[in-house]
């Protein structure tokens, strides 16, 4: 039927926006521990907690992509002239 | 409406206009003193990025190329009639005209440098935190280094450059050089040699490509 197919696209729509902004603030995260890394001053302590942290965030971002059946592509949403999100 | 090429000069347009436009309709040339436009008339046509049209653009632009400087324009570029073309190019003349100078006798070349194991799994069960976030950190620089490698070779042999895109999870680098056609092969020869140097990294390299990521004003 036309309309819970447009429910579904709709909601599987807005699981991609909502995954791709989840992954966006986790590449983020990602960069500014490594800037933190670099930048020295860490203890082993914080280190290990901090790489726990970002490999508990990317294996979350895997369950939650395979519950919606979206790979990493998915994602990707091209904005035109505003180049890739990701 | 009309849908327009490139722009380029009066001489170099009048020999390119054998090729057909999109949907087989006749090019034509509107000049404006050295400046001339190729566009081809339609009577209705919403060109979606369709693989077919955007190869045809492509060909056209090239075809125009082999006889001389061109600007090309983006794919689906669409105006009602003539009259706004003439005007486009009266109003610009002197920005289209510092541009045409700008790719006179060159041609791009776009690099695009991805990470070699993209979907390699970054950890497994007993993966320490440190462990994780260290690869991590060694990924990073690596990637770091092979865009300073990239761009202190190619960018030598370039007029200019242009990045699209750098540090995301997907790709470490996507660029396109401007170089002049003497210097393509040498060009293509140290991207090869560069490509094998850059672990943990595959470089593709495309073109001579038309200048489509120098055509307008460079800021």
């Amino acid at each position: 039927m036309r309309v819970e197919a447009d429910k579904q696209d709709v909601a599987r729509g807005l699981a991609q926006l909502v995954l791709t902004l989840i992954e966006l603030l986790r590449q983020l995260m990602e960069r500014q521990a490594i800037r933190r890394v670099e930048a020295g001053g860490l203890s082993a302590d914080e280190i290990e907690r901090l790489g726990q942290a970002l490999m508990a965030l990317e294996q979350r971002m895997d369950e939650l992509k395979e519950d919606f059946g979206l790979t990493t592509e998915d994602l990707n949403l091209d904005l035109g002239p505003l180049g890739r999100l990701l | 409406m009309i849908y327009v090429y490139a722009i380029s000069e009066p001489t170099v347009t009048r020999s390119a206009l054998k090729q057909r436009g999109l949907g087989g309709a006749t090019l034509r040339t509107l000049e404006r003193g050295d400046l001339a436009a190729i566009y081809s008339h339609h009577r209705s046509l919403s060109p979606a990025p369709l693989r077919k049209l955007v190869l045809h653009h492509d060909r056209v632009i090239k075809a125009i190329m082999a006889t001389g400087t061109v600007l090309p324009l983006r794919f689906g570029t669409q105006l009602e009639h003539e009259e706004q073309l003439g005007d486009l190019l009266a109003a610009r003349h002197d920005e289209l005209r510092r541009s045409l100078e700008r790719v006179r006798g060159k041609a791009e070349l776009g690099v695009r440098v991805i990470p070699a194991h993209a979907s390699a799994p970054r950890r497994r069960g007993d993966t320490k935190g440190r462990d994780y976030l260290l690869d991590r950190v060694r990924s990073h620089r690596r990637h770091q280094q092979a865009v300073d490698d990239v761009h202190a070779v190619l960018g030598a042999l370039s007029e200019a450059s242009s990045v699209r895109e750098t540090g995301t999870a997907e790709t470490v680098l996507v660029a396109a050089y401007l170089v002049d056609q003497s210097r393509v092969g040498e060009f293509r020869l140290q991207a090869e040699r560069l490509a094998g140097r850059l672990p943990g990294t595959r470089m593709i390299v495309t073109g001579p490509l038309p200048p489509y990521s120098f055509a307008e004003q460079q800021r």
